[in-house]
Parts: C-alpha cells; structure tokens; sequence
C-alpha cells in the first residue's frame, strides 16, 4: 500500500526535486575507480579513468567530468581529458576527488619513448569490428562479392582477402585513401552497408595508417587478445537522460593491458533502457533492465544494467529466505526496485508442487488432509514425499525421452522394440538416482548391441554425424550449433571450426545390424573425419569454447563424455541446472533453455551460476536439486502479482502461470473423472506420461501440442490454441472420460448428497473446495431431483473447461 | 494540409535566397540534374561565346548560336566529344587546360560554369527540357580481320599530349593492367588513373594517356595494333572503358556506364563492338560507334573476371570468379558452349583461332577445343594460382602467378622459360617481341630478355615522374 501511494506521488516529487535540489538527492556514500591501476606501455597508449559514485540507495552516478585529478609525480604521467598518457619511464600515483570522497590508482609508464609498429591484429582487425565490417562481410560466402572472418575469428584469411585474395580491388598502395577499403566504409563510394566511419575519424586514420605502411600483416610473434573486462561489471541507473561511460581493457598474452575503448564495438540488448553510444557511453532511458556488451576480437562480454525512475520511492519489506536461491533473486529484485508477490496458500502450492514433481494432481483427500495438517514444516514434508514418488521418475523419463528423441519411424528401421528399450533404460537410470552427468556420459560413449545396452540407441535414432552433433550439443550443453554449419554464427561465438570440430567427435560411429532385424550395434569404427566445408581441411576434434583434446587411439565419443561428464565443463552443469529450475519455475534463466548464447544472457547470472555449483555439489542428482528450489520461496510464490512486479516476466517475482502439458492435461482429465486409464493402445493403466513412443498419439495429445520429437527443439508446446479450447468445450475426450468414469452415477448411487458431490468434483479437478458463491450458485440446479445428476454431469465438464484446472498456477 | 503547403513554398525559397546570399566563401551552386541548351548553355554562350562565335562573324567556322551549329563544330571539326567533358575540345578550350583558352579577353569562365558544361556534355548535350541529348558518334573505323600480320609499318605512339605520368607518387600498387601489341614493339602498363606506353625494347616510356574514370583494370590492344582499349574505374562506383588511337593518342570512345569497375573487356577484332564486365556479373555489349548497349547478358553466377575475343572475331569468351566460362557466337551474342573444369576462379582468358586458354586460380593452364567444347590439355603452372595467361602472335604462351613466377610455354604445356621470381605474387605477364614482361603485386614491373634465360634486365618506372629509364 506504501507503495502505491509514493508511486503516485513520484512524479509531483520528481518536479519539486528537480526544481530545488539540483544534485543528488541521495548521499553518496561510495566512490570507486575504474581501472583499479593503469599501466601504460608505450608512446601511444592511454588509459581512460572512469569513476563511479554509489548512492546509499544502491544507484550509480559517473562523476568522472567532475573530478579532480592529480598525479603525485607529474613528470611520470599526465591526465587529460580523464584519460592519463605516459611521459616518462617510472611509476607514480594518481589521486581521484570528488566533493568528500577520494581515491587514488597507481600508475605505470613504461617504453614512453617507443612508438610500435601498426598491428594488423590489434590495431587494424578491431576496426572492422568496430565499423561492423566482419557482420555483413563474416557471411559464409561474404558480402557482395567480399568476404571477412565473422567477427575477425580468422586475420590471417582477412589479411589475405584484403590485400591478396583479389589484387588491385580493396587496396589501393600507391593512392591508400583511393582504396576501396576506405571508400566503402566513409561514403565516397556507394555501399550496401552504409557508411561506416567519417574520413579523417580515428578509426580511418588507423586503417590509412596500416595501409600507408604497405598494408603488412603481423610478424607471428605478435602478442595476442587473451581476454577484455568491461567496467564496472554491473550498474544502476537513474532514467532518463543519465549517462555512464563504460571503460573496456583488453589483456594480451605478454601480461600487459590496454585500454581499448575507443575501439570496442557496443550493443544493447535494450535500447529502450539503456541506448550505447559507439564510444561507450550509456544514456539511461525508461525503466528497465538492459544487457550492454562490448565486443573485441573473440570476446564478448557483458554487464547487466539496471534502469530506473529518478527518486523511486520504494519500500523493501522483510521478505523471508529460505536459501541462497531466495537470497540471488531478492538481490535481483531489489536491484530492480521490485517486490516479491506474497507465498501462495496451502492448496495452490500443494496442486503446483503435485503437478511439477509427479505430474499427477492431489487426490482429493490428500487436499483436505493437507488442508488441515498445521505442521509447519508441512510443505517441506510434502516436497520430500513427492521427490520418492515413482511418478517423479516417469516425469523426468518423460522429459528426457523427449530431449532424446524417442520416436518409432518405419522408414528408418526403428521399432518400437528398442525404444521401449531405451524408455525403459532412461527410467531404471533415474530410478537409481545414477546422476545426470553419468547418464549423459553413458549415451554419449555408448557401444553395442542397442538391445543389450539402450543406451546405444542414442546413435540409431540418428545416423547423421551432423544431427547427431547439433542434437547433442543442444540437449548436452543448450547450444545451436546449427548455424556454424553452413556459416559462423551470426549472434555467438560459434564458428565453422568449433562446429566441424564438435561433429569430429561423432565422425567415428560405427553402426552394423545385428541378429535381429530390429537390432542395431554400434561400435567405435576408429575412421572418419570431418572436414571443413571451405578448403576440405581434416578438422579435429575440439571441444565447443574449448580445446582440442588428444584422441589418439581412443574412442572419441568417450574422450567427449569424459569432458562432458567432467564437474568442471562449462556448459554441461549450468545447462541441466537452468533445465531443471525453467521446469519449477516454467522460465529459464537462459530462456528458451536451449539457446544458450552470449547474446542471450541469463537473467540472473549470479543465480545461474549458483544453481550450476548446487548441481555439481549435489553430485549431479536433480532430485536434491529440486528440492533445494521447490523449497524456496521463489518457488512457493503467489501467480498473483502487486504493482511493482506486474510489469516483471523474467526475475522470478511471482509465479508463472503454465498450462499443463499434453500427457499430464490427459492424465489429469483422467483422474478428475475417474475414468479408467485406456488410451493409445496401452495397456490398461498405463498413463500418458508413460508411453515411450512419440508416435503413440492421439488427437488430444496432438493438440495439445505433444512433442513429435523429430527434432531436439521440439519440446512441447504449451501455447494455447483454438482447437484446443475447442476440442475441450465440444470434443470428445472430455465427454468420454465423463462417461467412462461415471463419477457422478457412482456417487449419487452411495447416496452422498449433491453438495458433496460438488465438494468431490471440486476436489478431484481444482484442488479445493467451492466457495461459497459458488455453493449458492449451485444450490438452485439441486431443488429438483430428476435434474441433480445432469446438472452434476455438467458442473464437471465446466470444471474441466476452467482455466483454474487446465492451467498450473 | 494544401492550403498550408502552396503557403510554404515561396517562403522555402526566400529562405533559400538568403542562405545563399549569406554565404561568404566561393562555392558552386548545385548544378541542376538536367543541364540544357535551351535553358543552361545559351544564356551562358550569349554572355561569353557568342560575339565571336555568332553566325555572321563565325570565328574559326564556328558557331554557338543554335543547336545544331553547336553540335556542327568548327573548321576543325567537331568541338564536342557527347558524353566525354574532358575529351571535348570546347571544354578544354574554356577550361584553360588546351590552347586557344577561351574566351580569349576578359573575364573567364567561373567555375559554376564551367560545371555546367561539363555536365551538359556528360549529359549527352541535350538541346532542351524534352530532348534525350545529341546522338554519340565515336570516330571508331570499322576493321577488316585479318589473322595476318597488317602491312605497314605498325602503330606506334608518336607525339603524345601527355609525356610525363599524370601523377608522381612515392609507392606504387599492384599490377593488375598489362597489355603487348600484337604487332609493335609496344607495351602498355595500367597506373593510378593513367595508362603508359613502353618501347618493349627500349623501354623508353612513350606516352601516357589519361584515364581519370579510375584505376585500369585491364587493357586490350585491338587486333590490327592500331587502338589500345582500358577497362576499370572507381571500385564499388563506376565503370567505364575507353579507346584511343594507338599512333596519336587520341580518345575516340568512352564506353559504358557501370556501377562497379570494369574488371574485363575486349574489343572485337571488327571494332565494333566492345564487350565488358565486373562486379555486376552482367555482361554487356556495346557498339563503339554510338556507345549504345547493344545487349546484357546474364549468365556468370559471380564477377566477370576475364573476356577475349577470338582473333577471328567468330567467338567471344567470358570467364567468372566462380570457375565458369562461356563461349559466345560473337555477333549474334548466343551462347556457344560452355566450358567447365575450374573449380575455383578464372584469373585470364587468351584466344588463337578455335584455341582458348585459361588461366584458374587452381594453378592450372587449360587450353580449350572451343568447336568441340572440350579441354585438348592441362596442365599445372602455377602453385597457389595461376593470375594470367596471353597468347603471342606466334602461338606461344606466356603465364604467371602466385609463385611469383613468369613463365613462358609452347601449346603442348612444354616449359620454355621460367623468370626469376618477382618479389611477389606475379599478377601479370606479357611476352613482346624478345621481351618478357611482368608485373607484381607490389606494382614492380621488369622486363626479362628471352634471349637471357629469365634474368630480369630492366624495372621500367611505372610510378616516377621521370619519364627516363633507369638502369
């Protein structure tokens, strides 16, 4: 309520505020400086100095144009502009003032007199990322007739293609600024993207430079990036109109640091909040959160920026934490001025948590009974009785079955044999608890009979090598390497190499038919490279980011599941991590799940990051790990939403409202009727979450959008439809679970009265008991008795048609 | 809205008066998009031209006065090259840069003026508003072919306008423009917005000819020796070919309108016709005479690297960076055959009667059975690509590449001679009479003597503004 009134007051505030207090309207209680030293290594470098003020409500200011600086020894070093240069040999200390608050950095200068040479790697390959020549032209088969290296992966090739690939056309040696290099880029000759730098800008002037020296390539012993920091690492703003200039240093692979800002490349994720100027320079605008990245030779890197209205009053109550989960999320929120919606009431979290942990809706005394439980540690109880459940084990086999593709196809010779098989593996392997990353290791290396070891069946289902490799990258690590095949990719830093070279690894599998006609054998055929699609070159293994290990002699796919398995792989752990928490929270923090890419950030890093060391401290066993985020408050939140959270889609504020999925629509439906489990051609029983073969369907399932898993994307889809509001309101299922269930008959026939039957129905489908408007709404159907059993028939299909049941909330 | 419009407009116009009127420094007004007799030129004619040049005085035969007298020209013929500023004697003349500078007294031409001019001859010289400009008519004499020596003693350059290179430069760049005379001792190298012409055996440096539509990619002289034609212009902007008469230097066509380089062309050995190609991928035909496109042709899935004509004038070939080459019937423009082999990029085409030889990016020479459509032979000649091929006069041929090499060949692949590397990749080779000639991707071009086994006798100064050899 305090907040509702300050948020409508805000902007009255705002004017005042403006008009009297021109400066801050909160103490500054913090001041740091950015880099936290400086070295300067030769006549030309510099090094921009940004300093941040934080406010005691949590803000950032960039004071830096209003600071004071002085070196201690002035003839070492001089500052101007912000920026210190060198002038002599030495090291000095430079001091930062700003009102009351002071800092001061240590400065070094070394070689003041040496002038290096031009670079074509670090001096002129920035430019081109800079001027974004490498986007267009990094096309597999370049840009109008001219190719670079996406995003300069390759400056050996650019240099060639530059100057050599094409003699006489980009570079002109005698006249450097009639080259067409330079003509595209500033405007003088027309050019599909644009113009790019203005002639005489710095970034001209360097490529004129390179090119006036005879445009040489580097001598091979030329340092290398080895990594760029962006500072400061993360930022909250006031909007609109606040700037922050950003500070990016690279560092080379002779120890030393530079400055490379000025020709860094900058994007915002979201302009709206925060817009990037080419400089650097953020200029906040609405309120909103905004991922800023700087990008300098193979690395990008990101800062989370969060932007807010000016003299936001905002109350943060005391929200309990359960655990190091609520402890990141809060963090977050607060960050964002945003409040958590309140936890959710006993019976919304026992149908979610019954719902996420075995698919299965309470039974309808298990509703009333936790209704009435008073211990406090009830939900906890529930939560460790449901993980034990075997429904639990057929949930996960069913999301695995899905990410591995388990589907009959005629035409490609698998029956229905081993993937029954293979089902039944994947469920004895999560029955065991046997951890996640072993599971993984075991498909990945699998050899042999497909029937003796199911896991094998992982190669049957896909012969491809290229299928295999994207499949497995995007249900291993939550990579599309898709994109690498034909081209580098266009919003990662996936190149060609790392695709042809993750496929090496699956370059090898041998498969032959075995006794019998459904059996396949796979084994390790030791032959088969992958090669890379311009030149033909043998591309060896190498692993995604990664290196290329040794695989002679070996069985590559086990060298990979070794690395897979590893509880260091960079992707593996935080991949099932963010997996499994999108599954309780129905949203990734990477989201979708299976897009992890620098340009699609995590929303909350310090979560991910967490939730990846849980998993690997948990030995891998997402059954602790589920409990450690079904326990959460983050977890047992309200779907509800206050007015600070409305707005919020992505932080874990309230909770998120989903539909439930195919199977467990159909087994719900099931259930709420009482009707027999008969369906697909099963056996009696046997409930839709447990059919091993995607291709046993249905028109429901379909509709409802069940996984046809063809391919590795293909989760299932839960977006709404009008057949499916349709097929619920006039289709038959419904209908014939009704009828085939006959709940209704059964209990008017025990002689329970109509309004306890309408307490039943209510507890079988929704979870609760009707409410009162709802019991006298209902009471009028029941004055008359030949009509009591029809108009229960029909409070039972409306019940099936509410959202309240269809919907998890 | 249109009340509020119409009430703008005159408004817009004052502000623009009083823009220009508080404009302090010299500067030329925008030049309208069509320039016209009718509108531009006569006003401007009756301020500067016409006291002398009106129909009753008629100084030197000519006469501004009117339209076709214009285009008529003087006792000395025509004043007006259409389409060409810099090669039109009337441009020249008031622009001072060719005697008689005119007007002769009082004030000169300001350089508003002069642009107009100049673009209202580019411009074709349009007589009005509604008129398309004045036809082209290029002094390009129609040839006989002949794969005969001509009689006579062959052309050569004699007192060119131009002596010294148009630009002195301190570096020099890639070679790409190189051409022998089939028949004199005449070599010609591409430079930055100039072509020269060396004696092959002196290599005393015997004219240069301006090419300010930008860089020469290629050069071609024409069958009987007598016109040198260059291809090339503004990378990613303009295209252009020119043709001057070998003997005089004079520019007697300018072909083309490309919106890229030109980066191959050739003249058919009847002169009238000149196909070219580039960027664009289109090949175009264009008749010399009137410079009109006569046909465009797409068929090259990636840049026209190379064109050729057979000496015979039957066929025309066209090659692309994407490997493909095509045969054209020359006259008609209908496709022939099409030859595949190279995988990779065509550097160079040369053609002997019913023989075409190509040079890949490969490595490979391919020489080529055009009636049959098929490779008669093959060979490997350069490592790492192979940028050129030309045939001599005599049959044999001259290659070189990305080995820095040069090397010369009879047509059975057999090596006659191999250079000494040059510093670099060899882009461009010609064989003239004894003289080898090559050039290298650092723009260094020597001269190697047949008779010396490969041994580089000469560099010829392609980029000072000396004009005199050095030893």
């Amino acid at each position: 309520m305090n907040l509702t009134v300050s948020r409508s007051l805000s902007p009255l505030l705002l004017g005042v505020a403006a008009a009297l207090v021109p400066s801050l309207s909160h103490a500054a209680t913090k001041l740091d400086v950015f880099p936290e030293a400086a070295h300067l290594h030769h006549k030309k470098d510099s090094q921009g100095i940004v300093v941040r003020i934080t406010k005691d409500d949590g803000t950032h200011l960039d004071v830096t144009a209003d600071c004071q600086f002085s070196l201690e020894d002035p003839s070492k070093a001089k500052v101007d502009k912000q920026t210190i240069l060198p002038q002599a040999e030495g090291s000095t200390k430079l001091k930062i003032q700003w009102q009351q608050l002071s800092a001061t950095i240590p400065v070094t200068v070394s070689n003041p007199q040496l002038e290096p040479p031009i670079s074509f790697r670090n001096d002129v390959m920035p430019v081109l990322m800079k001027a974004e020549c490498n986007r267009c032209h990094g096309a597999a088969r370049g840009q109008d007739g001219f190719r670079l290296s996406l995003w300069g992966f390759d400056p050996e090739g650019d240099h060639f293609r530059i100057t050599k690939e094409f003699p006489g056309r980009r570079v002109n040696l005698a006249v450097p600024e009639e080259s067409m290099l330079l003509t595209k880029a500033d405007g003088e000759a027309p050019h599909t993207g644009g113009k790019k730098f203005e002639k005489g800008s710095p970034l001209y002037k360097t490529l004129l430079q390179w090119l006036e020296a005879g445009a040489p390539n580097d001598a091979s012993e030329v340092k290398k990036i080895t990594g760029i920091e962006v500072m400061p690492t993360s930022l909250v703003l006031e909007g609109p109109g606040q700037n922050f200039r950003l500070s990016v240093r690279a560092s080379y692979s002779d120890g030393s640091k530079h400055d490379v800002t000025s020709t860094a490349l900058f994007l915002s994720s979201n302009e709206g909040s925060a817009k990037i100027s080419p400089e650097g320079s953020i200029q906040t605008g609405q309120r909103g959160e905004a991922f800023v990245m700087a990008r300098y030779g193979a690395f990008t890197v990101g800062i989370p920026v969060v932007v807010l209205p000016k003299n936001l009053k905002f109350d943060w109550p005391k929200v309990p934490e359960r655990n190091e989960i609520d402890k990141l999320v809060h963090q977050k929120l607060y960050d964002l001025r945003i409040n958590p919606s309140d936890r959710c009431d006993d019976l919304t979290f026992l149908r979610r948590v019954f719902l996420d942990l075995t698919g299965t809706l309470p039974p309808a005394d298990r509703v009333q009974s936790f209704a009435a439980d008073t211990n406090p540690s009830k939900r906890d109880q529930l939560i460790d009785e449901l993980l034990a459940r075997p429904e639990f084990v057929d949930l996960w086999t069913l999301k695995w079955s899905d990410l591995l593709q388990l589907h009959t196809d005629v035409v490609k010779d698998i029956y229905y044999k081993p993937i029954h098989l293979y089902h039944s593996w994947i469920r004895d392997q999560i029955l065991a608890g046997v951890p996640i990353n072993q599971l993984a290791a075991k498909l990945v290396g699998a050899n042999g009979s497909i029937f003796e070891n199911p896991a094998a069946t992982f190669y049957h289902l896909e012969n491809d090598p290229i299928r295999v490799s994207e499949d497995a990258a995007q249900a291993f690590l939550g990579i599309r390497l898709q994109c690498a095949q034909c081209h580098n990719h266009p919003f990662d830093r996936w190149t060609m190499d790392d695709y042809r070279g993750f496929m090496a690894f699956f370059m090898q599998v041998g498969r032959k038919p075995g006794e019998d006609p459904r059996e396949r054998i796979i084994y390790d055929a030791r032959g088969g490279e992958a090669k890379h699609p311009v030149g033909d070159r043998v591309v060896p293994p190498k692993f995604p980011g990664g290196d290329v290990p040794d695989v002679k002699e070996k069985d590559r796919r086990q060298v990979l599941a070794d690395w897979l398995a590893a509880p260091d792989n960079p992707w593996f752990g935080r991949h099932i991590a963010n997996l499994v928490w999108a599954h309780f929270m129905g949203l990734g923090i990477v989201d979708p799940v299976d897009d992890v890419r620098v340009s699609n950030p995590p929303s909350n890093k310090p979560l991910l990051d967490h939730l990846a060391q849980r998993l690997v401290a948990l030995n891998f066993d997402i059954r602790k790990l589920a409990r450690e985020i079904c326990i959460s408050e983050a977890y047992q939140r309200s779907t509800r939403s206050n007015p600070s959270n409305e707005l919020d889609t992505r932080n874990f504020a309230k909770a998120t409202v989903r539909r439930m999925r195919a199977e467990v629509l159909l087994d719900s439906i099931g259930t709420a009727t009482a009707a027999p489990m008969n369906h697909l051609a099963m056996p009696v029983g046997m409930r839709a979450v447990e059919v091993a073969d995607a291709k046993k369907t249905n028109y429901f399932l379909t509709t409802f959008g069940r996984s046809k898993r063809e391919n590795v994307c293909a989760r299932d889809e839960v977006s709404p439809t009008l057949s499916q509001a349709l097929h619920l309101l006039t289709g038959d299922t419904i209908e014939t679970k009704i009828t085939s269930g006959a709940l209704v008959d059964k209990l008017l026939k025990e002689g329970k009265a109509p309004q306890d039957i309408v307490k039943e129905l209510f507890l079988r489908s929704v979870s609760r008991l009707p409410d009162d408007q709802e019991t006298s709404a209902l009471e009028p159907y029941f004055s008359d008795k030949e009509q009591t059993k029809a108009a229960l028939i029909d409070l039972q299909w409306a019940l099936l048609n509410s959202k309240e049941f269809i919907f998890n909330h | 809205m249109n009340r509020g419009y119409t009430s703008h407009r005159p408004l817009t116009a004052l502000c623009i008066g009083l823009v220009s009127l508080g404009m302090t420094f010299p500067t030329i007004a925008a030049v309208p998009d069509k320039v016209t007799y009718d509108d531009h030129i006569l006003p401007l004619f009756q301020n500067a031209c016409l006291n002398c040049h009106n129909p009753d005085k008629k100084k030197a035969g000519l006469d501004l006065s009117t339209y076709p007298a214009t285009l008529a020209g003087s006792d000395n013929g025509k004043v007006m090259q259409v389409g060409d500023a810099a090669a039109s004697l009337l441009f020249k003349c008031v622009k001072g840069s060719e005697e008689p500078v005119m007007p002769p007294k009082g004030d000169r031409l300001n350089a508003n003026e002069l642009a107009l001019i100049e673009k209202w001859i580019a411009l074709r010289a349009p007589e009005s508003m509604a008129s398309k400009g004045a036809p082209v008519s290029n002094a390009v004499a129609s040839a006989a072919v002949s794969l005969e020596r001509p009689s006579g003693p062959p052309p050569m350059p004699q007192n060119y306008a131009q002596q010294e290179p148009l630009r002195s430069l301190t570096r020099t760049n890639a070679l790409v423009a190189l051409a022998a005379s089939p028949w004199a001792p005449l070599t010609a190298v591409g430079g930055q917005k100039q072509v020269m012409l060396f004696h092959s055996d002196t290599f005393e440096l015997l004219g240069v000819l301006p090419f300010p539509e930008g860089l020469p990619t290629t050069l071609r002289f024409s069958r009987n020796g007598q016109l040198l034609l260059a291809g090339g212009g503004l990378g990613g902007k303009s295209g252009k070919v020119a043709l001057w008469k070998v003997e005089t230097g004079e520019r007697i066509a300018t072909i083309g309108n490309e919106v890229d380089q030109v980066l191959a062309a050739d003249l058919s050995p009847n002169q009238t016709t000149v196909l070219l190609g580039g960027p664009t991928r289109i090949l175009k035909f264009y008749n010399t005479k009137d410079g009109k496109l006569i046909r465009s042709v797409k068929k090259h899935t990636d840049w026209v690297t190379a064109i050729s004509y057979s000496p015979d004038g039957a066929f025309v070939a066209s090659a692309d960076r994407a490997g493909g080459i095509t045969v054209w019937e020359a006259d008609s423009g209908a496709e022939a055959v099409t030859l595949p082999g190279h995988k990779t990029a065509v550097n160079g085409l040369s053609f002997l009667p019913g023989l075409l030889a190509s040079a890949g990016q490969d490595g490979t020479v391919v020489l080529w059975d055009v009636m049959e459509g098929k490779e008669r032979k093959k060979w490997a000649a350069h490592a790492g690509g192979c940028e050129s091929v030309d045939f001599t006069p005599d049959g044999r041929i001259v290659t070189c590449g990305r080995d820095k090499l040069a090397k010369v060949w009879d047509q059975n692949g057999k090596l006659i001679l191999t250079t000494q590397p040059l510093p670099e990749i060899a882009l461009r080779a010609v064989l003239s009479g004894d003289s080898l000639i090559a050039g290298d991707w650092t723009g260094l071009v020597k001269a190697f003597l047949m008779a010396d086994g490969g041994k580089p006798v000469f560099e010829l100064p392609t980029n000072t503004a000396s004009s005199q050899a050095k030893n």
